[in-house]
C-alpha cells in the first residue's frame, strides 16, 4: 500500500493524500483466449439496504504462465457494489484485486493477480465477493402502517466475463420463502438448454440458468444486446437500515489512558415509505397482537460494540435518549489468554424516541470510552505507538452513505504510518481541545458508499516525544503563574488618589 | 484591663492568631457553602439529565445558542420569522440579553483557552454557579448590617432556601438564574456606597445595576428600593453628603448605562416605574442645596426660605407631572404594575396574565415551603434592626416591608423576598448565638429579671452586661475562674439554647434538601413516575414528539399549539409556531384560542389562512397528566372570548348546571371543539368496549369517540400526551372536506381491495 509521506514540518495544515491512484492504467483489454470459465455460479443474497453477491469461477488457463485473471461488471453494477473482495476457494486470504478500467468505460474490469501463474490446462476456482448498497428497491414505493413491505431487486441474468464461459447459473435467494413474482422471458431460452426450463423457483430461491456457451460477455456490445435484466419481487420483514452520514471521532489520549469514540450517525428507515399517517392506536394493537406486527418498522438498533466499551452514552440534539439500554460482555477473563475485545462484544440497544416508519429519519449521538492499552502498544523497536481504531460500528444489514472518521492522536504527537483497512481519502489537520496549545494532530478518512463489511481497523503508528507529554501540565501551570503574578501585582498597586489618613493608622 | 468573668475557659491564643484562624475558616465556610448551593441544585441532572426545563428557559437557550454560534452582532439585530408567524419577532430588541450574554461570554471564554464545553452544559449549569455567587454578595451584604458571622449564617441560609433554589436549579435557565445575585450584589455596592460616600462603590453599584436591567425586568425593583431608602433616610432627618455622593454616582452612572438595553431605552425617563429615582435625585440636589444654604444664611430667614421654596416646588412638580402625563410624554403604569396593587385586576382585564400560574396570589403554605424556620426568625430579625437603627438597617426594613408585601401578591415575588428573609433570619439568629456561645458573663445585677429566657431578653442582658464586663472601670474583683454550672448564665441553658438552634438548623436543612429534590427538580419537559419495584420510569413524550417534528417535517410547517408550548417547539422541534411564550400579541394568541374552541369547520378557514401545517395538543387523559391543553382550555376560550365576544362564549362549554363536562353531557359546543376532538380522537379504541375513562379528570368519555374531517392525525406520542395533526390541504376536486369525507366514506364500503401491487416489471404470477 502507498503511504503518504508526511511533511516532516507541521507547516500546511492539512494535506491531502489520495491513495491508490487507480494504477497502470492498463487501457489493453484483457486477452480472452487466456482462460476459459468452465463453470460460473453467481448466488445473489436479496436483502434490505445491502445485498450481498457470491459469484464463483472455475476456470482453467488456457496458456502458460497465466498469473492474472480478470473480472468483469457492468457499469451499473459497479457503480452500486461498495466492497468487493476477491480469494482462491478453500483459501481465506483475500487476493490482490484491482480495478483496471475507468469509471467511465461501459465495463469495470478488476484485474486479479494469482499467487502462482497456471501452466495450459490447469484449473483453479475464485470466489468473488461484492455487496452492493441500495440495488434492492421498495416495491409499492409506499405502505400504509398495518400493510408489509416488498422489495424488488433486478439485475442481469449473464454473469459478464471476458473470457468464454462454459455454465453459467445465477441463483437469487431471498430470507424468506415469500417470493411474489419473479422475471420470466422467452429471450432467456437464447443460451438455456433447450427442454429446461430457463427459470426455476424452489422456496425462496429463483434460479436462472443453466446457460451454455456463452461467449467473451464483457463487451459493449453484449450488454446491449444480448444481456437480459431479470428480477425478483420479494417480501421483506426486517427494516431496510440506510446510515445517510455517519461521523466519527475517535480520540487517543495518553493522559486518560483512554480510546473515545463518538459517532455521530443519522438513521433512516429507507424501506417502503409510510402511506397515510402513523396512528399510535394502530402501533399500540400491533405490539399486543405480535401476530399483526410489521417488522419492517424500525424500532430499534443494535450496536455490537468491543467488549471493554466503558460508558457508553447516547443521546440526540434535545438530550439524553432515555430507552437505550446496555449489555456489557462477560468480563470473565481467560487466564494467561489475551483476548481480543472484539472477539466477544458488548450490545448496546439504541431505541430511538419513536418508531422509525419508512421513510422517517433519526438522528443521534452514541459514544464511549475504551482502555486504551487494549487497543494501542509501544513498539520498542520503532520507538513509536501502533493504534488501532475500529472505521465503523457494524449495522448488519445497513449501508453507510457518506462516512468520515477523524482520529485525534495525542498532543505533541507525530505521524509515522497510516494504514486504513480499504482505500480512502485520507485528510490531516489539527485538532484543539482541553487545554490544547500546539493541537492534536488529526487524520481524516472520507469515505462513501460503506457497508458493514467495511468495519475494519485503521492502524496508525506515531511517535509521542517524553516533552510533548509534560506540555499540558507546563501550560496550565504557567497559565496560573501568569494569573496569580498579576493578581499580586495588582494587590500591591495602590490606585487611590485620596489616601484615607483614618484607615491607614 | 480587668478580666471578666467566663462561663467557659477558652484556650490562650495570640489575637493574630485567632484572626487569621477565624479568616481561614471563613474562607473554608464559604468555600462549602458554595458548594453546597452547586450541589444541591443539581437534584435534577442526576435524577435526569442535563436538560433545559420548563418553558421560557428554552427560549433563552435557543438565543444564547445564537449567540454561541453567531456572535453578539448577529444576535443583537436577530428578528426571528419563525415565532409568531406570521408576524415574526424583533427578538434582539425585546429581551434582556444579559442572561444570554452572561453564558455567551463564559462560552467564549471556555472556547478560548480550548475546553470544549457544550453550551447547553453552560446553560445548564449557569444557575446553580450563580448561586453560589449569591451566596457571596449576601454574606458580603449581611456583613455591612451585622457582622461576619451573621454574614455567613445569611450565605448559608440563601444557599439552600427553597425560595431560592425554586427559580435556580439547574437547567433552569431563566434570567432570575442571574438577577438573584446582582441583586443582592447591586444593594451590597449601594449600601457601601451609602456608608462610605464613595463615589467608587456608587459607580460599581451603577454598572451591576446595569448588568442587573440588562439581566431581568426584575430590575425596576432596585430602580425603586435605593430611591425608596434615601427618601426614608432624608424623611428621618439622616440626610449627609455620604448618601449624596453615593446615590447620585449610583443614579448617573446607572440610569445612563440602563438606557444602553435596547429593550429599555427610553423608558428611565419615560415610565412611571423609574420617576420615582429621577424625583429623589431631583429632591436630592435640592436637599443639598438647601443644606448649603442654611449653612450660609441665619435660621429664621431659612425656614421661610424653606417654606416658600417647597410650597413652589411641589406646585410646579405637581403640575409638571400631570402635564407630561396628560401629554403622554411618561407613560402611565402598566396592566402587569396594577396586578401588584389590585390581585383580581389582571383577571378581569388580562386574563392572559391571570393565566399563569406562577402569577397568583401566594398561598399561606408555600411561605413555609419555601422558608421553613426563616419565616420565624424574619421578623426578629427585622426586630433587631430595628432596635439598632443604622441607616443600613433601614434598608433592609424597608425591602423586608415591600418585599413581603410583593410575595403576597405573586408566587413568583417569593423570590424577591428570600433574600431579604435570609438577612434578617441571620442577623437574628447569629444575635442569639452571640449572647449565648459568647464565654463573658455579665456582672451580676439586680435589675436583670433573672427569670427571662426570652432570646431577646438575654440577648438585651447579654449585651449590657457585655458591655459592663468589657469597660475597664467595671468592678473585677471576682476572679473569672469558676463558673456557675447551672442558671440563666451556667453552661446548661447555654448548651440547651445552642442546641435547640442546631436542631432547628437541621430541620431546616432537611426541609431544604426534601422540598428541593421533590417539589423544585422536575425539569417538567421530562415526566416520570415510580415502576412497581421504586425505580424511575422516565415518561419522554414531549421530546419524543418534538423530535418527531424536527426530523420528518417540512422545516417551514407552521405548528399551532397553545402559546405554553411555542418555546419549547421552537427550541426542541426547530419549527415556526403561531404563538409562544412571549405573550406580546394577544389577539394572536386570541386567534389560536378561537381554533381550539371552534368547531372544526370554522377553525379550518384560519388554520388556511395562518399556513398551519400542524396542530399540536397536550392530552393528559391517558397518563393522569394534569397539566394538559384540556385543563387549560377554558383560559383558551376566555382570551378567545375577549376578542370575539359574539363568535365564542365561555357559557356554552359549561354544562346547565354550570359544570365543565366532557362525558355525554357535555355541552355541543364542547364537542364540537377542536380541542375535545384532537384530545380524544380514537381514544375509545384504547378501551376496546370497556369505559372510556379519562384519566385526568376522572370522568367517563361515550365509547364513540369524535371523528375529524378537517384534520388528519399525524403522530402521537407512546404515552399520548402530545398529539399532532395534519392540517388537510384543500380538496382536489373543490369540496369541503366534510362531504368529502362522507363520500369517500360510503365509496369505501363498495370498493373492492385494490390490487396490491402495481405491475412495474414485467411479472410473472410465481407458481405458489
Amino acid at each position: 500500500m502507498l503511504l503518504p509521506r508526511l511533511p516532516s514540518s507541521w507547516t500546511a495544515l492539512t494535506c491531502i493524500a489520495v491513495l491508490l491512484v487507480p494504477s497502470g492504467l492498463s487501457a489493453t483489454s484483457p486477452n480472452p483466449a487466456a482462460f476459459e470459465n468452465s463453470a460460473v455460479v453467481r448466488s445473489i443474497e436479496l436483502g434490505g439496504a445491502t445485498t450481498q453477491i457470491t459469484t464463483s469461477y472455475t476456470v482453467r488457463s488456457l496458456k502458460n504462465k497465466n498469473a492474472v485473471y480478470v473480472f468483469a461488471l457492468s457499469n451499473d453494477d459497479a457503480s452500486n457494489t461498495s466492497w468487493i473482495e476477491a480469494k482462491l476457494k478453500g483459501s481465506n486470504t483475500p487476493l490482490e484485486l484491482k480495478r483496471s478500467s475507468d469509471a467511465d468505460e461501459p465495463i469495470a474490469f478488476y484485474e486479479l493477480s494469482l499467487p502462482q501463474p497456471l501452466k495450459v490446462n490447469e484449473t483453479a476456482t475464485f470466489i468473488l465477493t461484492t455487496v452492493q448498497s441500495h440495488a434492492s428497491e421498495p416495491l409499492p414505493g409506499s405502505v400504509r402502517q398495518t400493510e408489509p413491505q416488498a422489495l424488488a431487486y433486478e439485475t442481469g441474468v449473464y454473469v459478464l466475463s471476458p473470457y468464454d464461459t462454459l455454465i453459467q447459473r445465477i441463483k437469487l435467494k431471498s430470507s424468506t420463502p415469500d417470493v411474489i413474482s419473479f422475471i420470466e422471458t422467452s429471450e432467456l431460452d437464447k443460451f438455456a438448454e433447450p427442454g429446461n426450463k430457463a427459470v426455476v423457483k424452489t422456496g425462496g430461491t429463483v434460479t436462472y440458468g443453466p446457460f451454455r456457451n456463452i461467449r467473451n460477455s464483457a463487451t459493449e456490445a453484449f450488454v446491449k444486446d444480448e444481456q437480459q435484466l431479470v428480477g425478483v419481487h420479494y417480501m421483506y420483514d426486517n427494516p431496510v437500515i440506510t446510515i445517510p452520514e455517519l461521523r466519527r471521532s475517535a480520540e487517543i489520549s495518553h493522559w486518560g489512558s483512554n480510546l473515545n469514540i463518538e459517532d455521530k450517525v443519522w438513521l433512516k428507515n429507507d424501506g417502503a415509505k409510510l402511506k397515510g399517517h402513523f396512528a399510535r392506536i394502530e402501533h399500540l394493537r400491533q405490539q399486543v397482537q405480535p401476530q399483526t406486527a410489521q417488522p419492517h418498522i424500525l424500532k430499534q438498533v443494535v450496536f455490537n460494540l468491543p467488549s471493554n466499551v466503558r460508558d457508553p452514552y447516547f443521546y440526540d440534539t434535545i438530550g439524553n435518549v432515555s430507552t437505550s439500554r446496555f449489555r456489557p460482555a462477560s468480563t470473565k477473563k481467560i487466564a494467561g489468554k489475551k483476548s481480543s475485545p472484539l472477539e466477544k462484544l458488548s450490545f448496546l440497544e439504541l431505541r430511538p424516541r419513536y418508531p422509525l416508519m419508512g421513510g422517517w429519519n433519526y438522528t443521534f449521538t452514541l459514544g464511549y470510552d475504551m482502555p486504551l492499552e487494549d487497543w494501542a502498544s509501544y513498539d520498542a523497536a520503532q520507538g513509536a505507538y501502533v493504534a488501532a481504531v475500529p472505521f465503523l460500528t457494524a449495522v448488519p444489514g445497513a449501508a453507510y452513505d457518506d462516512v468520515e472518521v477523524k482520529v485525534v492522536l495525542p498532543e505533541g504527537a507525530s505521524i509515522v504510518d497510516v494504514n486504513p483497512p480499504f482505500d480512502t481519502t485520507i485528510e490531516y489537520q489539527r485538532h484543539y481541545t482541553f487545554l490544547d496549545t500546539i493541537g492534536r494532530p488529526t487524520i481524516t478518512f472520507k469515505s462513501k458508499n460503506l457497508t458493514d463489511k467495511h468495519a475494519g481497523l485503521i492502524y496508525i503508528t506515531y511517535k509521542v516525544d517524553f516533552r510533548a507529554h509534560l506540555q499540558k501540565p507546563l501550560a496550565v501551570a504557567g497559565g496560573f503563574l501568569g494569573l496569580f503574578l498579576i493578581a499580586t501585582t495588582f494587590r500591591r498597586l495602590d490606585f487611590r488618589i485620596h489616601t484615607n489618613k483614618k484607615k491607614q493608622a | 484591663m480587668a478580666t471578666p468573668k467566663l462561663a467557659y475557659q477558652l484556650p490562650s491564643l495570640s489575637s493574630a492568631a485567632v484572626e487569621n484562624t477565624a479568616s481561614l475558616f471563613r474562607i473554608i465556610a464559604l468555600a462549602l457553602i458554595s458548594a453546597t448551593a452547586i450541589a444541591s441544585r443539581l437534584f435534577a441532572v442526576i435524577t435526569y439529565e442535563s436538560v433545559i426545563h420548563e418553558f421560557d428557559p428554552w427560549f433563552n437557550y435557543r438565543a444564547t445558542k445564537l449567540l454561541a454560534s453567531k456572535g453578539f452582532y448577529e444576535f443583537w439585530n436577530w428578528f426571528d420569522p419563525t415565532a409568531w408567524y406570521p408576524l415574526g419577532r424583533v427578538v434582539g430588541g425585546t429581551i434582556y440579553p444579559g442572561l444570554m450574554a452572561t453564558s455567551g461570554v463564559i462560552y467564549y471564554i471556555l472556547q478560548a483557552v480550548n475546553l470544549p464545553v457544550d453550551i447547553r452544559n453552560i446553560c445548564v449549569l449557569l444557575a446553580p454557579g450563580f448561586s453560589a455567587l449569591t451566596a457571596w454578595a449576601t454574606y458580603m451584604f449581611t456583613c455591612e448590617m451585622k457582622d461576619k458571622s451573621a454574614g455567613l449564617l445569611a450565605a448559608s441560609f440563601i444557599a439552600i432556601a427553597p425560595g431560592y433554589i425554586s427559580r435556580s436549579v439547574a437547567g433552569s435557565y431563566d434570567n432570575e438564574a442571574i438577577a438573584i445575585f446582582l441583586l443582592m450584589f447591586t444593594f451590597y455596592l449601594w449600601i457601601k456606597a451609602m456608608k462610605e460616600g464613595s463615589a467608587f462603590f456608587g459607580t460599581l453599584a451603577g454598572l451591576f445595576y446595569f448588568y442587573m436591567v440588562a439581566a431581568w425586568g426584575g430590575y425596576a425593583f432596585i430602580t425603586n428600593m435605593i430611591p425608596l431608602h434615601v427618601f426614608v433616610l432624608i424623611l428621618m432627618g439622616r440626610f449627609n453628603y455620604r448618601i449624596y455622593v453615593g446615590y447620585c454616582s449610583w443614579y448617573a452612572i446607572g440610569t445612563l448605562a440602563s438606557m444602553q438595553v435596547p429593550f429599555v431605552g427610553f423608558q428611565p425617563v419615560k415610565t412611571s416605574e423609574h420617576m420615582a429615582a429621577l424625583g429623589i435625585f431631583g429632591l436630592l440636589q435640592l436637599v443639598a442645596f438647601a443644606e448649603l444654604v442654611r449653612s450660609h444664611v441665619a435660621s429664621r430667614q431659612f425656614k421661610i426660605l424653606l417654606r416658600s421654596a417647597v410650597a413652589l416646588l411641589a406646585v410646579v412638580g405637581i403640575a409638571l407631572g400631570a402635564l407630561m402625563t396628560a401629554k403622554g410624554w411618561i407613560a402611565p403604569w402598566t396592566g402587569r404594575f396594577y396586578s401588584l396593587w389590585d390581585t383580581e385586576y389582571a383577571k378581569k382585564y388580562i386574563p392572559i396574565i391571570a393565566s399563569v400560574s406562577e402569577h397568583q396570589p401566594t398561598a399561606w403554605p408555600s411561605f413555609f415551603m419555601d422558608l421553613h424556620v426563616l419565616m420565624f426568625l424574619f421578623p426578629v430579625g427585622v426586630f433587631i434592626l430595628f432596635k439598632e437603627m443604622r441607616d443600613e438597617h433601614v434598608f433592609v426594613i424597608i425591602y423586608a416591608v415591600v418585599g413581603s408585601y410583593f410575595a403576597g401578591v405573586m408566587v413568583r415575588l417569593m423570590l424577591t423576598l428570600t433574600p431579604v428573609v435570609c438577612v434578617a433570619a441571620a442577623v437574628a439568629l447569629s444575635t442569639l448565638l452571640d449572647t449565648y456561645i459568647d464565654p463573658v458573663e455579665p456582672v451580676e445585677e439586680s435589675t436583670v429579671a433573672a427569670g427571662s429566657s426570652d432570646a431577646d431578653a438575654a440577648k438585651k442582658t447579654g449585651k449590657k452586661a457585655a458591655e459592663a464586663a468589657t469597660e475597664p472601670t467595671a468592678q473585677s474583683t471576682k476572679a473569672s475562674t469558676s463558673a456557675p454550672k447551672s442558671g440563666i448564665y451556667g453552661l446548661d441553658s447555654r448548651i440547651l439554647t445552642v442546641a435547640n438552634v442546631i436542631l432547628l438548623l437541621s430541620y431546616f436543612v432537611q426541609h431544604c434538601t426534601w422540598v428541593t429534590s421533590n417539589a423544585y427538580s422536575s425539569p417538567s419537559v421530562i415526566l416520570s413516575s415510580k415502576n412497581r419495584d421504586g425505580s424511575l420510569y422516565i415518561i419522554d413524550d414531549f421530546r419524543e414528539a418534538y423530535y418527531w417534528l424536527r426530523q420528518n417535517t417540512e422545516p417551514d410547517s407552521v405548528i399551532c399549539s397553545w402559546w405554553d408550548y411555542g418555546y419549547q417547539i421552537a427550541g426542541m422541534a426547530d419549527r415556526p409556531t403561531l404563538v409562544d411564550n412571549n405573550t406580546w400579541n394577544n389577539t394572536h394568541i386570541a386567534t389560536v384560542g378561537k381554533i381550539m374552541g371552534s368547531s372544526e369547520e370554522k377553525a379550518y378557514p384560519i388554520l388556511r389562512k395562518h399556513d398551519v401545517e400542524y396542530v399540536l395538543v397536550i392530552f393528559g387523559g391517558l397518563l393522569a397528566y394534569s397539566g394538559d391543553d384540556i385543563n387549560k382550555f377554558l383560559w383558551m376560550v376566555r382570551i378567545a372570548q375577549g376578542i370575539w365576544p359574539d363568535e365564542i362564549q365561555e357559557k356554552n362549554f359549561f354544562t346547565a348546571r354550570g359544570e365543565y363536562k366532557l362525558d355525554h353531557d357535555a355541552t355541543p359546543a364542547m364537542k364540537e371543539s377542536v380541542m375535545y376532538k384532537t384530545s380524544y380522537y380514537r381514544f375509545a379504541e384504547m378501551f376496546q368496549g370497556h369505559a372510556v375513562q379519562d384519566r385526568a379528570r376522572g370522568q367517563t368519555l361515550p365509547s364513540v369517540g369524535p371523528t375529524l374531517d378537517y384534520l388528519d392525525e399525524a403522530f402521537t406520542s407512546e404515552n399520548w400526551i402530545v398529539r399532532i395533526y395534519q392540517v388537510k390541504k384543500d380538496d382536489i376536486l373543490g369540496r369541503d372536506h366534510k362531504s368529502a369525507n362522507a363520500f369517500m366514506d360510503g365509496k369505501r364500503r363498495k370498493r373492492l381491495r385494490p390490487t396490491s401491487h402495481r405491475k412495474l416489471l414485467p411479472v410473472k404470477k410465481s407458481t405458489e
